[in-house]
């Protein structure tokens, strides 16, 4: 099971033991959502008051990491998914979890259909499935057999990083760790699978980290994307065509020195958010203790570096989100799981202002001022949360995923060594 | 260049001694170009890349086939920042260069110039090869077909790299004994399963060939195989409408699986019969691979499925 799951790494699987924490904005901001680890932690920013975690967590709980959480584009449905291959299906009314399909790999990456029906998700072989989601608010209404995961389409034998759905419903966007984002046409049927292919955004060179759909009234559609190679850039969907691209390393090292500039692999994006008004975009760099926002011109097609906004020393976000009041949500945090199995999960939420006028002005937000106050931050953050070791961690996993995604450079000498081991193996068979 | 053969003779296979597989799910050590547009072809065919020889500087040894130098060279044919690259090194950026840039930070300055040469020599009349042979082994297929389609660009793909060192070597002495002769065909060492958008652009190639691929029996290996449902998307993808794609094996279940597949997928249909025993590269399919040959000999059955890239059907997808 192992030999096979680290094939198409070239037996060379990254060992994961710290994954980092993930945060999910309801759409009309009625709750917010961290997963660390395998716990889920819900706050309802209406109610000022948590959801009963212990209720969420024991019902039906996750065993192993949590990749990817997701709402409907409703707000009615919500999904969670990771290493333990489960994909959960839930109902936000109630948070009761509605349906739990067993996938055969790891999962990476999910995200609703723009119209709600289906679930996608991606396994960690590049394989994107569907479920629809019809029957499971009302079993009575829909067909009595939910349906089997139909698998859509394949990157072939590639991690898929980011899932999305445009918002106009007509693509399906895939990234992947092999440096390319596919756009495929959403089929009329998902049940026949997904064979039509608009076209690939090529441009980045390393793994695309991280995708962000741009929500716009104009009948183009775009997207932003941050990868490996610590560029942010803009690409119009329906064309693939790149718009513009920002080196943010580039950019801060040349700002100001705080970021080693001697390294000899460059800083990856980390994250990436686009505000609801399509005019800004936030990434996070990996060890950069700050978020960086990009102005977004549509109009132009052009993105521009704006500015570097630090926050607390160390404090590197693992996930960000804009709401509708144009809000910065970020999280950094991750999960570690000790050798005996227990499981380590620290996480930090913070919530930052951002005005635009002539000079964009970004504002930590005083915890007292946020919806529920101290009350959200303990529910998210977790009772335990020792700072210093969220921020640790939160690091951590963020070089953590960064190494699982790069590209293995072996030395001659490396490959010399491995070729003779497997030639002395087919002696041994021959003998 | 491998050892033993000198340049310009024909290479001995012995000297090119591979192993028998390479699993094309791993990840690989070869440079690949970031984009299509990426992809230097000149190197490759510089009989059809006249002009821009005469740009560049004659550099005198193998300048006939030093693609491998250049393999990576990173220009970008879309809207961006060639021009403002081009106006920092003190060159009039005109409008064809304008419309490209450049992207990668650590090659931008050293190619970008480059680039910008030949965007400025072909524009959109860049010759295109529009002819794959996916896992075309010791490239027999390329050799029978370049007299066929002199004019017509083609390329093998090939995994291993031994192979793909003696097809290389091959061509250059079939160049050298036949003046002006198989110029249009050409080797590139990748993975056809994943880096097939990196070379062609959407809707460039008119024909597709997997001839004999390596059957992967086991079950378990099926997501191996270069004939699948999913890896159809991205074929249909860099094909033309109207473009052919040709198998064959002499692996009965092989050759099932691979029409299933293109059965099943909205953007194949059969060719009909009739047409197909009039393409004049049906018959080649059997007999002009090593692989075929040695089928040949051995009395073998060979299974073809010949499907053109149609629009998916309004019924269907
Ligand atoms: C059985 S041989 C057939 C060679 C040739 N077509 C012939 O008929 O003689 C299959 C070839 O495909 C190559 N191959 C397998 N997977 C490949 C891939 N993903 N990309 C490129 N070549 C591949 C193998 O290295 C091998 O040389």
């Amino acid at each position: 099971m192992n030999m096979e799951d680290d094939e198409g790494h070239d037996g060379f699987a990254a060992e994961k033991t710290v994954t980092p924490a993930l945060l999910a904005l309801h759409p009309f901001s009625k709750f917010v959502v961290v997963s660390v680890g395998s716990q889920l932690r819900v706050f309802n920013l209406l109610e000022k008051c948590a959801v009963d975690s212990e209720d969420i967590n024991s019902q039906s709980c996750h065993v192993d990491a949590i990749k990817t959480i997701t709402f409907s584009k409703d707000g009615g449905l919500f999904a969670s998914a990771g290493d333990d291959k489960h994909v959960k299906l839930w109902d936000t009314d109630t948070w009761r979890c509605l349906r739990t399909v067993v996938a055969t790999k790891k999962i990476s990456a999910s995200s609703f259909s723009s119209d709600g029906k289906w679930l996608l998700y991606a396994d960690k072989f590049g394989v994107v499935y569907a479920i629809s989601t019809e029957y499971v608010k009302d079993p009575l209404a829909g067909p009595a057999d939910p349906g089997q995961p139909v698998s859509l389409l394949a990157h072939c034998c590639s991690i898929i990083t980011s899932l999305k759905c445009s918002a106009d419903g007509r693509y399906i966007i895939t990234a992947d760790r092999d440096f390319k984002i596919r756009i495929s046409i959403f089929p009329k049927n998902p049940l026949m699978g997904a064979h039509e292919i608009e076209g690939f955004c090529l441009g980045h060179t390393s793994f695309v980290s991280c995708v962000a759909v741009v929500n716009n009234n104009l009948t183009s559609q775009f997207l932003v994307s941050g990868g490996g190679d610590g560029t942010v850039r803009l690409w119009e969907v329906e064309t693939a065509t790149l718009l513009d691209t920002v080196d943010v390393y580039e950019k801060i090292t040349i700002a100001n020195s705080d970021v080693d500039n001697t390294a000899v692999q460059l800083p990856a994006i980390t994250c990436i958010a686009v505000s609801n008004n399509a005019s800004l975009v936030a990434v996070g760099l990996e060890s950069l203790d700050g978020v960086i926002i990009l102005g977004l011109d549509i109009k132009s097609k052009r993105l521009r570096f704006l500015q570097k906004f630090l926050l607390e020393d160390h404090y590197c976000p693992t996930s960000i989100q804009f709401d509708r009041n144009g809000w910065l949500w970020l999280v950094a945090g991750a999960a570690q799981r000790t050798e005996a199995g227990e499981e380590k999960a620290t996480s930090w939420v913070k919530v930052v202002s951002i005005s635009s006028g002539d000079a964009i002005l970004l504002e930590s937000i005083d915890p007292a001022s946020l919806p529920g106050g101290t009350l959200l931050l303990e529910a998210l953050d977790g009772t335990d949360s020792d700072v210093k070791k969220a921020l640790a961690l939160a690091d951590a996993a963020n070089m953590a995923v960064k190494e699982q995604l790069s590209k293995k450079k072996y030395t001659n000498e490396h490959r010399e060594l491995r070729k003779r081991l497997r030639n002395d193996k087919k002696l041994q068979k021959g003998m | 260049m491998a050892s033993g053969s000198k340049k310009g003779q024909h290479p001995r296979k012995r000297f090119y001694r591979a192993r028998a597989h390479s699993n094309p799910l791993s990840d690989s050590q070869f440079p690949v170009p970031v984009s299509p547009a990426h992809m230097d072809w000149s190197d490759h065919f510089p009989a059809f890349f006249k002009s821009n020889i005469t740009a560049a500087p004659e550099t005198g040894h193998d300048s006939e086939f030093n693609f491998e130098a250049k393999y990576t060279v990173k220009k970008e044919n879309l809207n961006g920042t060639c021009s403002e690259w081009s106006k920092a090194k003190g060159v009039e950026g005109d409008s064809k260069c304008s419309s490209a840039s450049i992207i990668d930070v650590s090659v931008r300055k050293a190619e970008g110039l480059e680039i910008c040469k030949k965007i400025q020599a072909f524009g959109d009349e860049e010759p295109k090869v529009h002819f794959a042979d996916i896992g075309c082994g010791f490239g027999g297929l390329l050799v029978k077909l370049s007299p066929m389609f002199p004019n017509t660009l083609m390329v093998g793909m090939e995994l291993r790299d031994k192979v793909s060192e003696y097809v290389k070597d091959r061509i250059i002495a079939l160049r050298k004994e036949n003046p002006g002769q198989f110029q249009n065909i050409s080797i590139i060492r990748t993975n056809a399963m994943k880096y097939l958008q990196n070379y062609f652009q959407k809707g460039q190639l008119q024909k597709m060939f997997f001839l004999f691929p390596d059957p992967h029996f086991k079950e378990r290996n099926h997501r191996r195989r270069i004939i699948s449902i999913a890896l159809l998307a991205e074929y249909a993808h860099v094909m033309a409408l109207g473009g052919i794609l040709y198998t064959v094996t002499d692996v009965e279940e092989l050759g099932e699986w691979m029409k299933s597949c293109l059965e099943a997928h909205p953007l194949f249909e059969e060719v009909p019969l009739k047409k197909q025993e009039a393409d004049p590269v049906v018959g080649l399919l059997k007999c002009a691979t090593e692989e075929g040959q040695k089928v040949e000999r051995n009395g073998g059955k060979t299974f073809y499925s010949v499907y053109c890239r149609v629009l998916a059907s309004s019924a269907g997808a």
